[in-house]
């Protein structure tokens, strides 16, 4: 067997799914079933939210030993749910090491495109107008907000600052923007609604989640970082819905 | 309500789209999300939002589990979307609105709301993590003839 191949396999699975803000056991879990392919008396995997490190040994074989660094963190809730498809099709024999390795490599697949997806973003703000108790004016104020926060997302792909930055100016543009589309518009909505309904795109809602079922689990190194990944994102937006409130003097009505 | 209802199914399918979800789950994941948010509504009259975030939490988390074992899928798939409803972003905003208009009573009041419904949604994953958790332990510990 090729184990070389086999560690590449559990490595980039792992990769995969720590890059999506898969749950840390499952990552580990995922690749030790990965490596117990082999039946080598030492597999061990260890994945922390920031690095994975994947060791094989054996008498027979020298050891082999990778560490990947996890720089990029993204949520692709449709790559989770492949890797761990492939991964049930190898463990039970279903597949080869190399067509698995084959098919993660080309996991990218479009399900969406960019644009359905920008729609969807506006959708949930105006929605979120609604579920808050909002009327219909403050649905489409929030859908309006909804594509600002969109197209100020499009400075994103120009430069390269960092998501702090990032999301301090995303939520003073939509801050900023609502207030002054209620000055100008002169209509009669509830602007905390609107506000709120037209950041949540940007709540870390996936960091909370995770980082409750990763303490759960005992792997405090994870969830201690994706705990602090929430604050620094709830805090980023509070200080831009601060700056943009301020610049524009808040309420109009 | 039921337009309240029938957002938090739209607003949860929405925030599958955006999180790149698999096609054939996304209306699930909105179910199990508008079924939270109308456990909430309703529990809100009586007992307040933060017991009431604990109950929808439990409804949220017990049905994302039983999906994902039905469907075979991992359970994040349900929990990520499906919390979003419940997640304090209003409480937030408050908080951060308060606070620049120089109402600091106000202010400290959100926060704490924030912090409580955020500890609240925690309590809710925990309990029923460990329930499956033991009904796991259970099946392995009968002997399966």
């Amino acid at each position: 067997m090729d184990y070389k191949k086999l560690v590449d396999t559990a490595i980039l699975a792992g990769q995969i799914m720590m890059e999506n803000n898969a749950e840390t056991y499952r990552v580990e879990d995922v690749m030790n079933r990965i490596l117990d392919i082999s039946k080598l008396e030492t597999t061990e995997a260890v994945a922390i939210t920031t690095g994975l490190y994947v060791t094989l040994d054996d008498p027979s074989i020298n050891a082999i030993t990778v560490v990947k660094r996890i720089s990029n963190r993204d949520t692709n809730l449709n790559k989770i749910a492949k890797v761990n498809t492939i991964t049930r099709n190898l463990t039970s024999g279903n597949c080869t090491i190399e067509d698995a390795y084959d098919e993660l490599k080309n996991i990218d697949e479009v399900q969406y495109n960019s644009l359905y997806k920008d729609f969807a973003s506006s959708l949930i703000s105006a929605f979120f107008a609604l579920l808050l108790g909002g009327g219909l004016i403050e649905a489409f104020m929030s859908w309006i907000s909804g594509a600002i926060m969109v197209l100020s997302k499009k400075i994103d792909n120009k430069t390269n600052m960092g998501f702090f930055i990032y999301n301090v100016l995303y939520s003073a543009i939509v801050a900023a923007g609502t207030s002054v589309l209620q000055r100008y518009t002169q209509l009669d909505f509830d602007i905390d609604i609107v506000i709120t309904s037209s950041i949540m795109p940007l709540v870390p809602g996936t960091a909370i989640t995770n980082a409750f079922r990763d303490t759960l689990r005992g792997d405090y190194m994870s969830s201690g970082a994706k705990a602090i990944e929430a604050v620094v994102i709830a805090l980023s937006i509070a200080v831009g819905v601060a700056i943009g409130l301020v610049i524009t003097g808040g309420r109009a009505i | 309500m039921i337009i309240q209802i029938l957002s938090a199914f739209f607003a949860v399918v929405a925030a599958s789209i955006l999180l790149e979800a698999p096609k054939k789950l996304i209306y699930k994941a909105g179910f199990i999300g508008a079924a939270g948010w109308a456990v909430f509504l309703i529990s809100n009259n009586h007992y307040g939002p933060v017991l009431s975030t604990f109950i929808a939490g439990i409804v949220i988390s017990l049905l994302s589990h039983i999906f994902s074992r039905i469907l075979k899928t991992p359970v994040t798939m349900f929990f990520i979307p499906g919390f979003y409803p419940l997640v304090p972003g209003y409480r937030m905003y408050m908080a951060v609105y308060n606070f620049i208009e120089g109402n600091g009573s106000m202010a400290k009041v959100f926060l704490i709301d924030t912090i409580k419904i955020s500890g609240m949604i925690a309590l809710a994953i925990f309990t029923i993590d460990t329930v499956f958790k033991v009904i796991n332990k259970i099946k392995h510990l009968i002997p399966q003839d």
